[in-house]
């Protein structure tokens, strides 16, 4: 991409109204960032939410599952607060970058993502993200089950993650 | 890693007990994680690409720990899901203590 087709700000407040924001932070920094989503949203933006690890909005919607024990928990109530629940594409992201310096991303594998409705269900804007991300030449797989998705890249970074910190190797 | 048995039983047992709790919770489903595809997935990807975790860890940045470790936690001692995690535990005081030297 051409420094021309795109432009980094500090805060959102400089930012204009998107139709898509991905929100790709550190899992832990998520709710604090959704305090600075609101300038960047009109009615019908998507926000991607792709981090690792399990998001605030997890048990929204899944009354049959999680919901049952994890309820309205303040962390949700304040990301579906800022954000608003109907904009919310859940994600995994299933590609591997590392950066190496200033000006220098490793891509290891992977090319995309896995996206799906909070309530399972297909929708158009799935299909749009996934073809404009494709035409990108991002893979954009679209799941049935979102949150299954999540908990089954949870399993492997927990496995792997803190491990890899604790044993200081790969 | 994956090479140290001590170690790679260890990752078993997380996965195991990262598993049992998503499946009391209801979001996956037995059979859904294959450790085996896993560990071989694993083996080849670890080669090319090291954790963000530890990269995070040796720049002396914050670690994704609440969202990936702690929050199994505190989700398998809910009422009603209850799961005993213990290796999970082992592992998230001595992530804590490393963290802290």
């Amino acid at each position: 991409m051409k420094p021309s087709q795109y432009s980094v700000i500090e805060k959102t407040s400089d930012g204009d109204k998107q139709d898509i924001v991905f929100l790709t932070a550190k899992a832990d920094n998520l709710l604090d960032i959704s305090y600075q989503i609101p300038p960047l949203l009109k009615e019908n933006t998507i926000v991607i939410s792709a981090t690792n690890g399990i998001p605030p909005w997890y048990s929204y919607l899944q009354n049959e599952t999680i919901g049952r024990f994890s309820f309205n928990t303040k962390p949700r109530q304040i990301f579906i607060n800022n954000v608003g629940a109907e904009r919310i594409i859940g994600a995994v992201i299933e590609r591997s970058v590392q950066r190496l310096g200033s000006c220098q991303i490793l891509h290891s594998f992977g090319s995309g993502y896995r996206l799906g409705e909070l309530d399972h269900k297909s929708s158009e804007r799935l299909l749009f993200l996934q073809d404009i991300l494709q035409k990108a030449h991002l893979s954009a797989i679209i799941s049935n089950d979102i949150h299954r998705d999540i908990w089954l890249k949870l399993i492997g970074n927990v496995c792997l993650s803190p491990t890899s910190v604790i044993e200081e190797k790969i | 890693m994956l090479s140290d048995p001590r170690v790679k039983e260890e990752m078993l047992s997380l996965a195991n007990e990262t598993e049992a709790v998503g499946i009391k919770l209801g979001v996956i489903q037995l059979g859904d994680f294959k450790i085996d595809n896993f560990f071989s997935l694993s083996e080849s990807k670890l080669a090319k690409h090291e954790p963000s975790m530890p990269q995070d860890f040796r720049a002396g940045k914050p670690l994704e720990i609440h969202r990936i470790i702690e929050v199994v936690i505190m989700l398998a001692e809910l009422k009603d899901v209850e799961i005993s995690i213990p290796t999970v535990h082992s592992v998230h005081r001595r992530l804590i203590k490393k963290i802290k030297k």
